[in-house]
């Protein structure tokens, strides 16, 4: 769509637009903000939607593989139109998606769909903790810059 | 401390006792780890920096009899001030230490033991 608009553009209009949008938009403070309350917003939909064990129980079979809504209703003895009502949300807040080929909609684990809870899971641990996990990627960071020391190529003997 | 019997203990006490072990593994050999808890850079660089740390202050002096002083701010909290003395440092294996910690009008007295096995 951009490269449509930029055709339709031309010459200095097409400039102009690129400049735009190299923009960091996220340095302005509005946008920060609103930033943090769709975030906040994010992380309640995702608690809400696995909180109930039925749609936990549906996130764990997706996380084994693509399922089609029958197989994901199987387990449960409830109606299908309550199973997809589950599905709905667990799909409205980005944990899954789906899929409809044929007659057979088939869902899947969204990729990164878990990562505003896993962010949030972060944030919150200790300080102890968050030093001990920057040890980690200090130490992978030289892992990459010198590949072994002497000391260690005499214990790897 | 004038306390009858029966009444509820309500208040926090003033002095709280706590152990607790945290375990981790890092794929590097215990001598890499263990530089990266000598190497006074190195132990800057994962203690007191990084996203949302502001550093004042950092001396580091690391061998047994030696000490460590930071004071740093984290996100929005107040200062917080670090003093250990190492007690013992055995290369590539454990390192004792105490610490005394000051944040706000809270303080904290800790004895922290790293010890570094295959």
């Amino acid at each position: 769509m951009a490269s449509a608009m930029g055709a339709m553009a031309g010459g200095e209009g097409d400039v102009a637009s690129t400049t735009l949008v190299k923009q960091p938009l996220d340095n302005r403070p509005s946008l920060m903000i609103l930033n943090y309350m769709l975030n906040q917003l994010a992380v309640d939909s995702n608690f809400r939607a696995l909180a109930e064990p039925t749609r936990r129980a549906m996130v764990e079979r997706l996380s084994r593989g693509p399922a089609s809504v029958s197989d994901l209703a199987r387990p449960f003895d409830m109606s299908l139109a309550a199973i997809v009502q589950h599905l709905k949300v667990l799909e409205e807040c980005g944990l899954i998606r789906s899929e409809k080929v044929g007659r057979v909609r088939t869902c899947r684990i969204e990729t990164g769909g878990l990562n505003t809870l896993a962010d949030w899971v972060a944030e919150r641990r200790s300080l102890i903790e968050r030093r001990l996990d920057r040890l980690g990627e200090i130490l992978a960071e030289t892992d990459q810059s010198t590949k072994t020391t002497p000391n260690e190529a005499k214990e790897a003997k | 401390m004038s306390r009858t019997a029966g009444e509820p203990l309500t208040d926090q006490p003033a002095v709280i006792h706590d152990t607790f072990r945290i375990e981790k593994t890092y794929p590097q050999y215990p001598a890499r780890v263990f530089h990266a808890f000598a190497d006074k850079g190195t132990v800057r660089r994962w203690r007191v920096e990084g996203d949302g740390f502001k550093l004042h202050e950092f001396t580091f002096d690391f061998c047994a009899g030696g000490s460590e002083a930071s004071r740093f701010s984290y996100m929005d909290g107040p200062e917080i001030r670090l003093d250990s003395h190492f007690h013992d440092v055995a290369p590539n294996s454990r390192i004792d230490s105490a610490r005394g910690r000051e944040e706000g009008c809270r303080g904290l007295l800790e004895k922290p033991a790293a010890e570094l096995r295959r």
